[in-house]
């Protein structure tokens, strides 16, 4: 099976299947799709979607779950610790808004999660008007928690990412190191590489397009796979 | 030689991919809005998706938790949001 299972617990009530799974249950979808059963007959929730039905208990699993990624998120991209405050307090409200529009089919929790979180931080830098500063946030104590447990699965997209990337071009790599690890504008990454600002976009766009296509094309093998 | 859709298209695809890496100013989110279809989901492409997975693929510190009072509040806020009332 291509993708990790980690916690499944399940009940058959009727002719339904409930599941719950921590965060991506595509495996299932995809093998129940290989099996022609329709779409509702497995009913499975994700910590989203229990937040998008008013599950409250879902918005501490969410924490407990998500925190410590939203938390490196926002303090990677931002220069003070009030500031990282803030930045979570903002992606943790746009991640309660967007819950609804979670799609397990698309892809796993963890990437949607990134994938707000990292919007609101971008769109806060640039009204900002920042430099991205870490460094000093490094050195910045963390209150310890008692009796909470933090973890947060790196989802296996993410391993299949990591394995595409390698397929980039040097320059396509780097630059999309630069924007997205280290949170620098198309200006900041053409002064510290040298490369012209365009040629800086270029890199970007080319680079994430390919990937796109190489990761589609891994999902379609998938999906045959699991057919046959 | 590409016709006015082909450019169009070309376009609409650089700017999502320039508002998935570096986001957008006004100027050109004005111009993506121009852009896209009738009825599309200002929620999230498959490209902020690939940039989301880049962002995890390498690798994030997930060493130090959400500190606790951040969290309890963050957690009190949403469930205020949500219609909860504490007992």
């Amino acid at each position: 099976m291509p993708w990790a299972l980690r916690s499944l617990t399940g009940k058959v009530s009727r002719d339904r299947l409930a599941v719950e799974w921590e965060t991506d249950f595509r495996p299932l979808l995809t093998f129940a799709r290989a099996l022609g059963l329709p779409r509702d007959t497995v009913l499975c929730q994700t910590i989203l979607q229990r937040v998008a039905a008013g599950d409250t208990s879902a918005v501490d699993d969410c924490l407990a779950q998500y925190g410590a990624l939203v938390w490196s998120l926002a303090r990677r991209h931002s220069a003070t610790y009030a500031d990282a405050e803030d930045a979570v307090q903002e992606a943790f409200l746009g991640i309660w808004q967007g819950a609804a529009k979670f799609d397990p089919e698309k892809g796993s929790e963890t990437t949607f999660i990134t994938m707000i979180v990292r919007r609101r931080l971008i769109d806060r830098h640039r009204k900002r008007g920042r430099q991205v500063e870490t460094a000093s946030l490094e050195s910045q104590p963390v209150a310890l928690q008692e009796n909470h447990t933090e973890r947060v699965a790196i989802s296996e997209e993410a391993t299949l990412v990591r394995k595409r990337m390698a397929s980039l071009r040097p320059a396509e790599r780097q630059v999309l190191e630069l924007a997205i690890s280290e949170g620098m504008s198309h200006s900041e990454i053409a002064e510290s590489t040298s490369m012209p600002l365009g040629t800086v976009k270029t890199h970007a766009r080319r680079g994430l397009i390919r990937l796109r296509e190489m990761l589609e094309a891994d999902s379609v093998t998938r999906l045959t796979e699991a057919k046959t | 030689m590409t016709t006015p859709w082909e450019r169009s298209q070309k376009r609409l695809t650089d700017l999502l991919s320039d508002l998935a890496v570096f986001g957008l100013n006004a100027e050109e989110a004005v111009e993506l809005r121009g852009l896209l279809p009738d009825g599309w989901d200002d929620g999230f492409d498959l490209l902020d998706q690939t940039a989301a997975g880049c962002c995890l693929a390498m690798g994030i510190d997930v060493t130090a938790p959400l500190p606790y009072a951040l969290r309890e509040r963050i957690s009190a806020d949403a469930k205020r949001m949500m219609g909860y009332e504490p007992r």
